[in-house]
């Protein structure tokens, strides 16, 4: 039942369509800051900056090198 | 026109502008975003971290973004050494056993002030040599903290994107970040292609970053000894070299997922010039404490990926990453965002998990009757870590383009060594407005 289960999931995530994508008029959700990749950036600094500090990995989403003594 | 406005609100880097697929307003705005943020392990150290950030789109469709920060920092960090039964004594000199930086802002100052935030440390010291002599003693079973060390730190950046035609952005950038020790100063440039209508988005990234680091007191000697503090020179200087591949694609009218490749190579020093290692006697009695040294290159990778998905009015927000390096240093991350929208206000839950393994080159001491390694660092957070973050952040729209939100988040990390395990909260406030 656990293949049913993902099914049903990844049919509502991509809307049922068999090739994934979204027509200019029906993106008003995706221009959202909230659904926008980047589109908190102050928060996303903020964190990265806290865990490039405190742990040994760093980047992924962005950049992830230098820029402080910290790590 | 609603809409329109929302649409003013997307902010993004110019890594952030070439990844996105989604669309965005043209017109001759402004929107402009501060943040103060308040960092407080316990018993260790405190940040405050004032930014601000401004957002520009032209007619033409290209974008503007600056921000500058400033962070200040001060309290107690670990200094590498052991645990131990017997009281321990530490002497800063070279550089050698002073305290490092490990928050937001970083660097380390002898400073001259009386600050001690852990009452088991005493700190006594004299200003004979250029960066300082410091000497404070831990108690026996106290995790060895320098109790001293505050630093300052000014950053700023500019990123610019434009479109070059109607399927393809370019974006440069640049930053510098400064403190009274390290000197950092990065370029980067991107190129972004939309294809399938606009569907699918491939972003190719590259930075180049240039850090300088000057401790106090001068480079300490690796493996020099606390009690003989030698120093190599005044500074040392790494260059990193990274690229970023991404595909963006959207899934249906509510769903968007990227997938990134980022590899990293970094060469010169990668040494914390204020971190120590203990040195015990063939009776494991501590002998000495030594310099670390980590090894001048490393090259990491990491896979990214994320999802966003509108539903019943909500997004959810997921996203993992596994990064892995030459150090034999492998991690995973969680990430999971859940933003209730309740009219004007919305309340959004965060959880965080993170994982690594430990470098090959990590120690928690060593031996006098062993051979000196080529690297070793008792940093422990080059070790076996868990860490976890859970908080939440709320937000409420003020009308006329304008938001606040308040975010508090529980930061917390264990790992093998007694100097991992850390508490600390996280507490910040936004504002921000489009004019």
């Amino acid at each position: 039942m656990k293949w049913l289960l993902y099914v049903v999931l990844i049919s509502q995530i991509t809307g049922c369509a068999l090739f994934p994508g979204a027509k200019p008029w029906e993106r008003h959700h995706l221009a959202k800051p909230e659904m926008t990749f980047g589109g908190d950036e102050i928060n996303d600094g903020f964190d990265d900056h806290v865990y490039f500090s405190k742990e040994a990995s760093s980047g992924g989403r962005g950049f992830g090198g230098g820029g402080c003594g910290c790590n | 026109m609603q809409l329109a406005k929302k649409k003013r609100w997307i902010l993004a880097s110019a890594v952030g502008s070439l990844l996105s697929t989604q669309s965005r307003a043209y017109g001759a705005d402004w929107q402009a975003e501060t943040a103060y943020r308040y960092y407080s392990e316990t018993d260790r150290v405190t940040a405050m971290e004032p930014v601000l950030k401004l957002h520009k789109t032209e007619s033409d469709g290209s974008e503007i973004d600056f921000s500058i920060a400033y962070d200040s920092l001060s309290g107690a960090s670990p200094n590498g050494a052991a645990v131990s039964d017997e009281v321990q004594t530490f002497t800063s000199t070279s550089g050698a056993g002073a305290a490092e930086t490990t928050t937001a802002a970083s660097g380390y100052r002898s400073s001259r002030d009386d600050r001690d935030d852990d009452d088991d440390d005493d700190y006594e010291g004299d200003d004979e040599y250029g960066g300082g002599v410091r000497e404070y003693t831990v108690q026996p079973g106290e995790i060895p903290l320098d109790p001293d060390f505050s630093d300052d730190r000014l950053s700023i950046s500019l990123q610019y994107s434009t479109p070059a035609t109607r399927t393809i952005t370019t974006a440069i950038g640049g930053s510098y970040s400064s403190e009274s020790d390290y000197l950092s100063m990065a370029i980067n440039g991107g190129l972004g292609l939309s294809f399938n209508r606009k569907n699918t988005q491939l972003g190719l990234n590259l930075s180049l970053a240039h850090d300088e680091n000057t401790p106090f007191g001068g480079v300490p000697t690796r493996f020099s000894k606390m009690s003989e503090p030698s120093s190599s020179g005044s500074s040392e200087s790494k260059t990193i070299v990274e690229t970023l591949i991404s595909v963006t694609q959207i899934l249906s009218p509510n769903a968007v997922v990227q997938l990134n490749y980022s590899a990293g190579m970094s060469q010169g020093y990668h040494t914390d010039p204020y971190k120590i290692i203990t040195l015990l006697d063939e009776n494991l009695d501590i002998l000495d404490y030594v310099a670390e040294n980590r090894p001048d290159q490393r090259t990491k990778h990491s896979v990214f990926s994320a999802l966003k998905y509108h539903a019943f009015g909500d997004t959810i927000d997921l996203s993992y990453r596994y990064m892995w390096d030459d150090w034999a240093i492998t991690s995973t991350t969680v990430d999971v965002k859940y933003r209730l929208n309740l009219g004007n206000v919305f309340i959004q839950p965060h959880y965080r998990h993170y994982h690594q393994e430990a470098a090959n080159f990590y120690v928690t001491q060593l031996h006098s009757t062993d051979d000196i390694p080529d690297h070793a660092s008792a940093d422990y957070r080059l070790g076996t870590l868990t860490s976890t973050t859970y908080g939440v952040k709320v937000g409420l729209d003020l009308g006329k383009q304008q938001e606040i939100s308040f975010r508090v988040e529980s930061f917390q990390q264990e790992g093998e060594s007694a100097a991992a395990n850390l508490d600390a909260v996280i507490s910040q406030i936004n504002y921000k407005v489009a004019f």
